[in-house]
């Protein structure tokens, strides 16, 4: 079940709610114990004898914990190494196994089944392993079930941890509704479903065609090169930031607060500053259970090079088996290591206005480059789009045309279809370029949710933060009807239904 | 500052106020007549895969024949099909922009009841675009095109649901001034809401060529649009000759006499694609099974007496198509059999 699908909103959330407070009246047992069946029905929509694995995989790793507590340190540490590695080794199978064996195969790698929310819930259980590791805390099986389960965050995160929502889930005063916290929710999930449904939904349609002619080794201008990449630069945005905030909207209707996934990332200045906005969750997993424990920061310059590069790389290719992504996390590597190297030659010196807009120019773009290869199918059709980007795409004028976006601008005359067929080719748009650039405004310039509804939650620094100002969120009639409006917009969009982006990793 | 409780439920009323309208809009006015309770009637926003296959079961025990084809298929009698291809009574699954990826499980649908009843399909005709071959489907993507749940094996429940809770504004509104004039057709004839033109697989950017029939007129070079799209992608195409083989598979091991035939196109809308392109399907199409192909002569093609629109042709077509295929009357100049029969005789 998608959280933008009428059957969602409409019928299976409002059941979820009544249910966890109605029963909570009665038990709070019952309430986490229904709200976790009604995360494993969530899930199991999606293809029912799969729901066995969570099952599955939360016992397990429930009984770990439990032999945890009770043993030695010595033993307590072996069972830690020995959740992950089964952890890692469940996640491996389904989503590396294909992909390992093709390396030894020589042979290109199939896309894998892989069951959904894994790479997610994975996380999850080994943060929830080490934790339980460290503070040796003991462990509900109703709450810590829920905890894996719970429907906002289980298909693609936020990745949160257990100590950030167990306390929250042990806390009886949490199981009566507040409304300001449901006031808030529905704001929340308001926003984020207009992010992905009006937005990201729409930039799809641009977005594809241009990757699928460059998969299908199509010459392309440059223009469609550039303008592709820059739209789904904003359509990744704009579609997991808009998942992220559902889920928050989401949490807080159960009154939990789940961390903040995106603190308006594509304003970052440099690439540092960008992995502390994008993907939050991720970032911190990767630093805390890959980073860290390569040895950090200790061990001199070499080793935090390697060591930061090493967790980049991993960190691409827990999005996918596949090279684009070992590539993709490698590129971020490297300008991890660049901009450590340039912030070490400048020392602390504050940037200038001029500065600072350069290393907003040069990290956005860095990223657009970088998301080329993360989209594209493989690595021949990411060669194909950077040779476009480069000019040297060897686009003829386009006869055949597979978009007709700009039919009607060059039937009342706006655009003429000569700089069409020459300029953009016959997978980009005039329209495409406009959605881009409106898209990339509204990340400019509009406040994101997270600053609109001053929702701080699990936020690791605040400087990121701009004053939303006259239009900050408060519990007024405009907001009201401002919403219904934007949701009737959004209700109007629904029947094209499309998965999140991030379903897939 | 508005109490809490007062704001959530301020839009709570709002969103459920909108889901209650939309479905009851939708229950009253029935864009699609899936609820049998239209207020006004317009064929071309019905969702013929799901009524073909309503159609079928009010008279399953008499079928022993299947049509399949687009919406240029409903050229054809029923009656006259049956007559010819030797069925006592013919199922028609002639469904708007039907593809093969229609037609296979319509296919699979009629041969698993027909099982259950201990029956058999003795004889089936396929019609296949050649135009939109091997392009993206619609199958599944407009809200009149959605497959029932007999067909697509998803729950009825949701079926409904979508049906019910789609928000289809145009549509509505189409249905509304059609009422509002007495009934009369309206001027445009109000196309689905959700039409996405990133899908548009035949997108023309010239005037729309004429439409109205008036016998004798012919199209001359002029008529074509001005600017035409030459058409070539078909991203789908292996995957949809592959349907074809298992279409063709599936009637061979049940013993159904299939006939495959291509649907001719008027001169201006074959204008718009490659001539090598579209022989190029035929001919892939030809390597799976012998197919009739009606690249229609430019007597037949080019005057607008024999069509109704640049896409359908008339039901005089459809009987010359018939005719060639299964009588001896038929001009020998219209349809030629492609395929094993070709290669044997070592045309």
């Amino acid at each position: 079940m998608l959280f933008n699908s009428s059957e969602f909103i409409f019928v299976f959330l409002p059941l979820a709610v009544l249910l966890h407070f109605a029963l909570a009246r009665w038990s709070v047992t019952a309430a986490v114990t229904a709200t976790t069946l009604t995360s494993l029905l969530f899930y199991a929509w999606w293809s029912p004898p799969f729901v066995l694995l969570p099952i599955l995989s939360i016992a397990a790793n429930f009984l770990i914990a439990q032999a945890m507590r009770r043993g030695d340190d010595g033993t307590a540490r072996r069972l830690l190494i020995i959740g992950i590695v089964a952890n890692l080794a469940v996640l491996g199978w389904f989503k590396y196994g294909d992909f390992l064996l093709s390396i030894f195969e020589g042979r290109k790698p199939n896309t894998p089944e892989v069951p959904l929310a894994l790479s997610f819930t994975t996380f999850v259980q080994i943060a929830f392993l080490a934790d339980v590791w460290r503070r040796r805390d003991s462990v509900n099986f109703p709450t810590y079930a829920m905890f894996v389960a719970f429907f906002p965050h289980l298909i693609a995160g936020p990745i949160v941890r257990w100590d950030e929502l167990g306390p929250q889930l042990r806390d009886r005063a949490r199981y009566r509704p507040d409304w300001n916290n449901i006031a808030l929710g529905l704001t929340i999930f308001c926003l984020g479903l207009a992010k992905k449904v009006l937005i990201a939904d729409n930039l799809a349609r641009h977005v594809g065609p241009v990757f699928e002619a460059a998969a299908r080794g199509e010459a392309l201008t440059a223009a469609a090169a550039w303008g592709a990449a820059y739209a789904y630069t904003v359509q990744l945005y704009f579609d997991f930031s808009g998942y992220s905030d559902m889920a928050i909207g989401l949490g807080l209707l159960f009154n939990l607060r789940l961390p903040i996934n995106f603190a308006a990332p594509l304003r970052a200045t440099s690439i540092i500053d960008f992995w502390r906005r994008w993907h939050i969750t991720l970032s911190r997993f990767l630093r805390d259970f890959v980073y860290v424990p390569l040895g950090g920061t200790a061990g001199g310059r070499a080793r935090r090079t390697a060591n930061l590069f090493l967790t980049m790389v991993l960190g691409g290719l827990w999005h996918g088996a596949n090279w684009t992504f070992v590539l993709w996390g490698a590129f971020h590597g490297v300008l991890l290591v660049i901009n450590h190297a340039w912030r070490q030659w400048r020392g602390r010196r504050t940037p200038t206005q001029a500065g600072r807009f350069a290393g907003w120019a040069a990290t956005f773009t860095a990223f657009v480059v970088g998301l080329v290869v993360f989209r594209a199918a493989d690595l021949s059709a990411a060669l194909t789009m950077f040779q476009a980007m480069a000019g040297f795409g060897g686009a003829p004028r386009a006869e055949a045309m597979n978009v007709a976006w700009d039919a009607w601008g060059m039937r009342v005359g706006l655009v003429s279809e000569d700089f069409v067929r020459t300029w953009l080719g016959a997978n980009w748009s005039v329209v495409g370029t406009l959605w881009t650039a409106a898209a990339l405004a509204i990340v400019l310039l509009v406040p994101d949710t997270m600053e609109l509804t001053n929702y701080r939650e699990g936020e690791p620094h605040s400087d990121w933060r701009r004053n939303a100002g006259a239009l900050a969120w408060r519990r007024s009639p405009v907001w009201a009807v401002g919403l219904v409006v934007l949701f009737v917009a959004v209700y109007a969009n629904l029947l094209q239904i499309s998965e999140f982006l991030y379903y897939q990793f | 500052m508005i109490r809490p409780r007062t704001f959530v439920f301020a839009l709570l009323a709002g969103a459920f106020g909108l889901l209650a309208a939309t479905m009851a809009v939708n229950f009253a006015l029935d864009p699609q007549y899936v609820f049998g309770t239209p207020l006004a009637r317009l064929d071309d926003n019905a969702n013929y895969r799901y009524h073909r296959v309503r159609q079928y079961q009010a008279q399953r025990e008499r079928v022993d024949g299947v049509l399949f084809a687009s919406s240029r298929g409903r050229a054809f009698d029923a009656d006259l099909v049956a007559q010819k291809i030797g069925a006592t009574a013919v199922a028609r699954f002639d469904v708007t922009a039907g593809m093969i990826t229609d037609h296979l499980p319509a296919l699979e649908y009629v041969l698993r009841d027909k099982a259950a009843r201990r029956e058999k399909v003795r004889t089936a005709l396929l019609l296949i675009d050649i135009d939109t071959f091997g392009k993206l489907p619609a199958t599944n993507v407009n809200i009149d095109s959605f497959l029932p749940p007999e067909l697509s094996g998803e729950h009825p429940a949701r079926f409904w649901w979508r049906y019910l809770t789609v928000f289809q504004f145009r549509m509505w509104r189409g249905i509304v001034a059609y009422r509002m004039r007495g009934g009369d057709r309206p001027a445009t004839e109000p196309k689905s809401s959700r039409f996405d033109p990133s899908r548009l697989a035949t997108a023309r950017f010239g005037p729309p060529a004429r439409s109205t029939p008036a016998s004798g007129v012919v199209l001359a070079s002029g008529d074509a649009p001005a600017t035409g799209l030459l058409v070539t992608t078909r991203p789908n195409l292996a995957a949809h000759l592959g349907l074809v083989a298992r279409f063709v598979a599936l009637c061979r091991d049940n013993g159904i006499q299939l006939t495959v035939a291509t649907t001719p196109m008027r001169a201006d809308a074959a204008s718009l694609h490659d001539p090598a392109d579209l022989r190029n399907v035929v001919q892939r199409l030809s390597e799976i099974v012998p197919i009739w192909d009606f690249a229609a002569p430019l007597r037949l093609s080019a005057d607008i007496a024999y069509w109704d629109d640049p896409s359908h042709f008339k039901p005089a077509v459809a009987a010359m198509m018939l005719e060639r295929m299964f009588g001896p009357n038929a001009p020998r100049d219209f349809g030629i059999m492609r395929g094993a029969t070709l290669r044997k005789s070592g045309e």
